[in-house]
């Protein structure tokens, strides 16, 4: 076989590998060829502004909530946070500053995006911080309803991170 | 309308830069169109990091007014040249006479054209629905460009207060400037808005390889660049993992991906003397790259060692030409300001040295098996990885005969061990890795990081990787209109 051959061989394969992907399927995580994986994408965007419809803030929360364990769960926090988060942000004042109690690093830090540029404090639940942290004056509370309940027990907590990351190595 | 406005205005920058300053060398509509995105929108970032550096204020007045200089002074160089030089206008025009498909290539090629127009579809409709939520996203890229719409800095504690240590206060924020142009034009804080310009990055990265291939190779084969990138399924659908990969994501690996391939391709250019400037222009991306995220720095080195093994004479001239001009653009607009900023434990520069090569090196165990499975990852690359390696295979010698193919391995292989030393050294936690360590057998948080990270780094030489086995294959190298 010359080099031309061999070459339009393998520009046959890309082309199959990525045609295959378009071929319907279930669910593209249990097939090997991923089949179907385009559609879902498309399927998803589609019901993203169905949901923009009836919120706005609803297709953030639900793609907060996509990846985890109890998407459900996570979608409901998610609207409830961010449905609070926008009530802060029409009531603000200059001296109105948001105090988290009992909330993760990475939770803390996505909530200061989503409030910025109302100033915020909190020590994470990492460093000791929990929903009994006495209130600074002044300050607007947010608590972590979710994560208090469901995955701050440390053994859950280890259960949940190491699932995401067998998740993840398998893709 | 805001988003329209700013890519018209990316348009305009990018089409009359690549006049006036590089001979405008772009063949057919699609060429055109991605070399002045990616110029422009390049060129937009530069300009409002400027503006900022010069502490003028972020604003629309700062940002605009910077835009019409760049405009104007490009519109008179293009006109001076157009009057001066018609006669090299129409030569270079008619340069390359159309090479005609027959009619099964012709078939071949609309159908290749049409499924690239597919994949990218798919990706700007997702880029448009899709509000910013990855978390990467929000906590780095879109946090400075919140803090640019309400500060109209990044100077201010967004940058120097320790509280924001978690935007990365040193990373360079070319994206989150170019992200707040359509805040501009619309006066309002809109994540969404702001975040669907990121997928035009990916829009121009698969123009840019089409014309550059098509200028090299033919368009047959450029048709088949185009759609092999578009097509990619981190590119354009698969969702996650890794988080954050795809061009619609609101991150900076895709913008980083189409600046690499961008000045890798203006370098062949220039070393194989297919067109005067193309040197300039490979610094003026080099500047992008370095100003786009971290890894350019290793770019820098990537991109400069494949120069000085690929030039056939004046190696050091070129290699200084390009790199002088990158670090210049990258220290007027953000050195000299990150220099004085706060260090993350992602800052790999301070961090490589031989005592942590020494430390991490029993790391590979865990590093090199990862790396192997995301070259072979087909739900992430379908074939890509090995399909690059079976054409190099087929190619043999000429992956390193021809220049433009030894610029181009050089600088991929450079890269993608500067990833592999960067998990080597990295001093990376978090508390999901503590976590993970505690209870994963590896117990070392680096198999967290790459789990998050390493298909984002991929994604940002894949392109540069499927163009060097485009150019090394033994495919039309006619060039064709």
């Amino acid at each position: 076989m010359d080099r031309l051959t061999l070459t339009q061989f393998v520009a046959l394969a890309v082309v199959l590998a990525a045609l295959v992907r378009w071929l319907p399927g279930d669910d593209p995580s249990k097939d090997p060829l991923g089949r179907g994986a385009p559609w879902l994408a498309i399927e998803l965007d589609s019901y993203l502004e169905g949901l923009r419809a009836t919120e706005p803030d609803a297709p953030q929360a639900y793609l907060r909530g996509l990846r985890r364990l109890d998407t459900d769960a996570f979608f409901r926090y998610w609207s409830r946070t961010l449905r609070d988060v926008r009530k802060i942000q029409a009531e603000a004042g200059p001296e109105t500053f948001v105090q988290f109690k009992g909330m993760s690093r990475n939770e803390q830090w996505q909530l200061r995006y989503d409030l910025y540029p109302i100033p915020t404090t909190g020590a994470f639940y990492e460093d000791g911080g929990s929903e009994d942290d006495p209130t600074l004056p002044g300050a607007t509370v947010m608590v972590s309803r979710l994560i208090a309940s469901q995955d701050m027990d440390p053994e859950d907590r280890k259960k949940v991170m190491q699932a995401s990351l067998e998740r993840g190595n398998r893709k | 309308m805001a988003l329209v406005a700013s890519l018209a205005l990316a348009l305009l920058l990018g089409h009359l830069l690549d006049r006036a300053l590089f001979g405008d060398p772009a063949h057919g509509l699609i060429d055109r169109v991605g070399r002045a995105l990616m110029l422009g929108l390049g060129t937009l970032g530069l300009v409002s990091m400027l503006v900022d550096a010069l502490g003028l204020g972020v604003t629309r007045g700062s940002v605009f007014g910077g835009c019409g200089v760049v405009l104007l002074l490009c519109a008179l160089a293009a006109w001076r040249q157009a009057a001066g030089q018609p006669a090299a206008a129409a030569s270079r025009s008619g340069a390359h006479e159309a090479a005609p498909l027959d009619a099964r290539q012709r078939a071949m090629y609309v159908g290749l054209l049409l499924f690239a127009l597919l994949g990218t579809a798919l990706a700007v409709r997702s880029g448009w629905v899709r509000p910013t939520f990855q978390f990467d996203s929000t906590t780095r890229w879109m946090f400075k460009t919140k803090a640019l719409h309400f500060d109209r800095t990044l100077l201010g504690p967004i940058s120097t207060d320790p509280e924001f240590g978690l935007t990365h206060q040193r990373y360079p924020p070319l994206v989150s400037h170019v992200s707040n142009v359509p805040l501009l034009f619309e006066g309002r804080f809109d994540d969404r808005l702001a975040s669907s310009i990121y997928v035009w990055f990916g829009v121009a990265l698969v123009a840019v390889v089409y014309g550059a291939l098509r200028r090299r190779t033919g368009r047959l084969c450029a048709a088949f660049g185009a759609m092999w990138i578009a097509q990619l399924p981190l590119f354009s659908y698969v969702f996650a993992p890794p988080p954050g990969a795809g061009a619609a994501s609101a991150m900076a690996d895709v913008p980083l991906a189409l600046f690499i391939t961008g000045a890798a391709l203006a370098a062949a250019d220039g070393v194989e003397g297919r067109r005067p400037r193309a040197h300039l222009e490979a610094g003026v991306l080099l500047g992008f790259v370095l100003l786009t995220k971290n890894e350019g720095m290793a770019f820098l080195i990537a991109l400069c060692l494949g120069v000085l093994l690929a030039a056939p004479r004046a190696r050091w001239r070129r290699v200084f030409g390009i790199g002088a001009l990158g670090l210049l653009l990258f220290t007027l607009a953000w050195g000299w300001i990150a220099s004085g900023l706060p260090v993350t434990d992602e800052h790999y520069p301070a961090q490589l040295n031989l005592a942590a090569l020494e430390r991490g090196l029993g790391r590979l165990q865990i590093i090199v098996p990862r790396f192997l499975r995301e070259l072979t990852d087909f739900s992430a690359w379908n074939v890509t990885w090995p399909a690059v390696g079976a054409l190099l295979l087929v190619a043999g010698r000429r992956c390193w005969r021809l220049p433009v193919c030894r610029l181009l391995l050089v600088a991929l292989v450079v890269q993608m061990v500067s990833y592999l030393l960067a998990y080597v050294v990295t001093a990376w936690s978090s508390p999901a890795a503590e976590v993970i360590s505690e209870t994963s057998a590896a117990g070392d948080p680096v198999s967290v990081l790459m789990s998050v990270s390493l298909g984002r780094l991929f994604m940002q030489v894949a392109p540069l990787a499927i163009v060097l086995a485009l150019c090394a294959s033994p495919v039309e190298t006619r060039p064709s209109g």
